[in-house]
């Protein structure tokens, strides 16, 4: 595959999966229901500009919340060695994977009258769903910069400190502008999932407070107006288009091509008041990711008040009303659709990325704005999209099982791009040049350099499709099959029936999601190391 | 061998380079001798096949290249801070092009052993490429191009990076190698002691354009314009004037042989001028440099201060008067501007 014709298969096979599987059920649900008088009522109504305004104001506090608390941890993961440095980096991605109703619940429960925060009196309201949402997104900010970071040559900062850059003007004027693009690709993500947030909203927030999302959800599932849904789908999406182009475009101008170092040369063990920092900032990390998922553990070992496995117990029989089949077979299913999604996400995102990466331009800006577009699309509208979209010829999927990983996969595709097309950019053209002088055709070029240079790039991509597929709720929930159902749609199954047992047992899957991320997100940082303890 | 014609590469509107011929005959090395930003790397990417060029075309035994991809070429070219894989160990490097050449792995060993020791790297080979010096790393680079048994050899700025002892003596390896291998090689640099010393040929460019080719000794006599004089590290010129018995300078009447009369400038050589108590120029000595074996004096005889090269132990003190004789070959008359 080289030359012309190979750059536009592989600029093709992205483009056509996102068009099958995203353009078409969106387009399908927008122009079967959006009305002129439905995009004139949400313009006029004062209430809706409200959610709008809201919307906006809230992502951009929430993303600079998650900066500031993911930065210092990226900072101390990329740049210090201490014990348990992976396990730590792992674990900061739990969180993020968990589906949002869990941390909801989490957070309620931390909150509560006579919960651990009750004294802050932030029962429901703005503040309790920020701190949910940066709980969710500082994964983010610590993989993307941190990963990126501990590739950058530390030595740049010497000469700054050389030339008489204090420690923070250093920072300041050399490390953040070559972090730029990470931080920038981070921030973009973290501020579309705040943007389209919808579970912390719609169970942490007063109910006067609602984002576009929930608005849609209310509308179009609740309320039942579907053209007032179908016209505030449409206006979330031009929020967010319009901001990924903006994201785009900076991100291109600011790549730099730098000299990559090993990550095991430039982290150091701290020394002196170092240490002081590092255990400061793990500490508060740690505690702050970590509380919630105690108490969530903690609930799942108390039934009614008392200490008991009841629920693990509930869960092991083979009979449950509740999910029609095993609890184990939901373990089973999520994992099976994790890892599909993640092939297939890690195929299309992969490919787009070198398109996008080869070639700087209009065309490849306008790609990249699209695969991000799945993030800041309503998954209801996505989920719902796909009943309306592919249940007929020529494609009628409705009834298969398949959706669940292609739905899953589409919402992580934009994971994928945003962590490898920063490290196939920062690859020096010079090592390309140098493998064709010796003989490497274009794609083993491509094989023996771009691929292995980017692959770190492409396990933490990986490692954020499992992630993601693992937690994805909104989609999964409209194409899942009642028979095979994934830990968290079983959750929220378990969520929506009363007693104290079935709150039980959400709480109990809850945890063994959690473990199994952990321990997924583990498992791709040992093959990270493993195979890429060289770079 | 190698031959390059009327090469024309263009960046918007801006040529790098810019009718530029070239040949490099069997055996031969060629020193590109310029500035940083006179098109040389430019030059070598477009002989490489990874620069296309806009006219012009570059063959091989008389046959175009121009369909020839770069990986198809057999050229070696050894990058400016050498470009080394990561990603690879030493031997990973070294073996590259003997993978892609689909060389198996017993006699891949055998090569990568070979042409380590060769540039004496040796018990390196399982080093990463982050560890080594930038002398190692040269080396590396050198053995990762010469391990595919090129049949052209190019080298952009080998030496630049490296410190005055790495340079001298990688410069002695050079030559010999290239007299052992007999390979046909370009050497590209700024440096034109790097040049003289390494090259049968040397091409002087200047924006793009070759402004003089020939043999080192050639060049260093005669450079073509006083430009090359100045980059060669000769003093500025100086305007003169043609008389009957020679140029007419700021420093009297130097006896060369000129036809013509008229504005002209003229460029001293380092050699042109030597203590001599019967020579006709006075002149009172203003600096004094120990430069080893050498002094380099600076001497004032009345126009623009003279530099001229003495063995130490003649040197004079500053301030003494000292007779100075011309060699007439050694004054360069070029037009005036």
């Amino acid at each position: 595959m080289s030359g012309r014709a190979g750059r536009v298969l592989r600029a093709a096979i992205p483009l056509g999966f996102l068009g099958v599987f995203f353009v078409w059920p969106v387009a399908a649900i927008i122009g079967r229901s959006l009305t002129a008088g439905a995009l004139h009522d949400v313009f006029v109504d004062r209430g809706l500009r409200h959610v709008a305004w809201f919307t906006l104001w809230q992502a951009v506090a929430a993303t600079g919340l998650t900066l500031a608390v993911g930065l210092p941890a990226a900072y101390v993961v990329a740049r210090y060695e201490f014990p348990g440095r992976r396990l730590f980096r792992a674990f900061v991605t739990v969180p993020f994977v968990l589906p949002t109703v869990v941390v909801a619940t989490a957070f309620l429960v931390l909150f509560r009258p006579g919960g651990a925060l009750s004294f802050l009196g932030w029962q429901r309201g703005v503040a309790p769903m920020m701190v949910a949402e940066v709980f969710f997104n500082v994964a983010v900010v610590v993989r993307m910069v941190g990963g990126f970071w501990s590739n950058l040559d530390p030595h740049r900062t010497d000469a700054a400190r050389v030339l008489g850059a204090s420690r923070g003007r250093a920072f300041r004027e050399v490390t953040l502008p070559l972090l730029g693009p990470a931080i920038m690709a981070a921030a973009s993500i973290v501020f579309l999932f705040t943007f389209t947030a919808f579970g912390v909203v719609l169970l942490l927030a007063d109910p006067a407070h609602a984002t576009l999302e929930v608005e849609i959800y209310r509308q179009g599932v609740q309320l039942f107006d579907l053209p007032v849904a179908a016209a505030l789908a449409l206006v979330q999406m031009v929020g967010v288009v319009a901001l990924l182009a903006t994201m785009a475009r900076m991100q291109e101008r600011r790549a730099v091509t730098q000299r990559l170092v090993a990550a095991r040369d430039a982290a150091r063990r701290p020394r002196g008041g170092e240490r002081w920092v590092v255990a400061g900032v793990l500490g508060a990390t740690t505690l702050f990711l970590g509380g919630p998922l105690v108490v969530l553990a903690g609930e799942s070992v108390r039934v009614g008040g008392s200490w008991s496995l009841a629920a693990y117990r509930a869960l092991g029989s083979a009979s449950t009303d509740t999910l029609f089949v095993p609890a184990s077979d939901a373990l089973v299913n999520s994992l099976g659709f994790a890892a599909l999604a993640a092939c297939i996400a890690v195929v299309v995102g992969g490919l787009a990325s070198v398109v996008i990466a080869s070639r700087p331009g209009r065309a490849t800006r306008a790609m990249d704005t699209l695969l991000m577009l799945p993030l800041g699309t309503s998954a209801v509208t996505v989920g719902f999209g796909f009943l309306v979209a592919l249940d007929r010829w020529p494609l009628d999927l409705r009834a298969k099982t398949i959706l669940v990983p292609i739905a899953q996969s589409v919402v992580a595709i934009p994971f994928v791009v945003r962590a490898v097309v920063p490290a196939i950019r920062s690859i020096d053209p010079r090592l390309r040049d140098a493998a064709a002088l010796l003989g490497a055709p274009p794609r083993r070029v491509w094989r023996e350099v771009d691929l292995p240079i980017a692959l770190r790039a492409f396990t933490v991509g990986f490692g954020f499709a499992i992630a993601v597929s693992l937690g994805e709720f909104g989609a999964t929930l409209f194409v899942a099959r009642p028979d095979s159902p994934t830990i968290p749609i079983a959750i929220s199954r378990f969520l929506a029936r009363p007693g104290a047992l079935n709150v039980g047992q959400a709480m109990a899957m809850s945890t063994i999601l959690m473990v199994v991320t952990g321990a997924v997100v583990l498992a791709i940082e040992q093959v990270r190391v493993r195979q890429l303890g060289e770079l | 061998m190698l031959a390059v014609e009327r090469a024309l590469v263009r960046f918007g509107t801006a040529s790098a380079v810019d009718g530029v011929d070239l040949e490099v005959g069997a055996g031969e090395t060629v020193a590109v001798l310029g500035p940083s930003g006179c098109g040389k790397t430019t030059l070598l990417r477009a002989i490489a096949g990874l620069q296309p060029l806009d006219a012009g075309q570059v063959t091989w035994n008389g046959d175009d290249l121009a369909g020839v991809p770069a990986h198809r070429r057999r050229f070696g070219l050894m990058f400016q801070e050498y470009a080394l894989f990561p990603h690879r160990d030493v031997g990973g490097n070294v073996a590259f092009g003997l993978r892609m050449a689909g060389v198996n792995r017993t006699e891949r060993d055998r090569r990568v052993g070979e042409v380590l020791d060769l540039v004496g790297l040796g018990a390196l080979r399982d080093r990463r490429v982050a560890q080594l010096s930038g002398g190692e790393q040269q080396r590396v680079a050198l053995a990762r191009t010469l391990a595919v048994e090129p049949r052209l050899l190019m080298l952009d700025e080998p030496l630049g990076a490296l410190d005055r002892p790495w340079r001298e003596r990688l410069l002695g390896e050079f030559r010999e190698l290239l007299d052992r291998t007999g390979l046909p090689a370009i050497y590209v640099t700024h440096d034109h002691d790097e040049a003289f010393a390494l090259a049968d040929r040397v091409v002087v460019m200047r924006a793009g354009r070759v402004v003089q080719a020939g043999p080192p000794a050639d060049v260093w006599s005669r450079p073509a314009d006083p430009w090359t004089a100045a980059f060669l590290g000769f003093a500025p010129p100086v305007p003169a004037r043609c008389t009957a018995g020679g140029v007419e300078t700021p420093w009297g009447v130097l006896p060369v042989g000129v036809s013509g009369d008229g504005r002209v400038q003229v460029v001293l050589r380092p050699d042109a001028l030597r203590l001599d108590p019967s020579g006709p120029i006075a002149a009172k000595v203003s600096r004094c440099s120990f430069a080893g074996e050498h002094a380099d004096l600076e001497v004032d005889a009345g126009g623009p201060a003279i530099r001229l090269r003495v063995p130490y132990r003649d040197a004079p003190d500053v301030g003494d008067i000292v007779a100075l004789a011309v060699e007439p070959d050694g004054v360069l008359v070029y037009p005036a501007d």
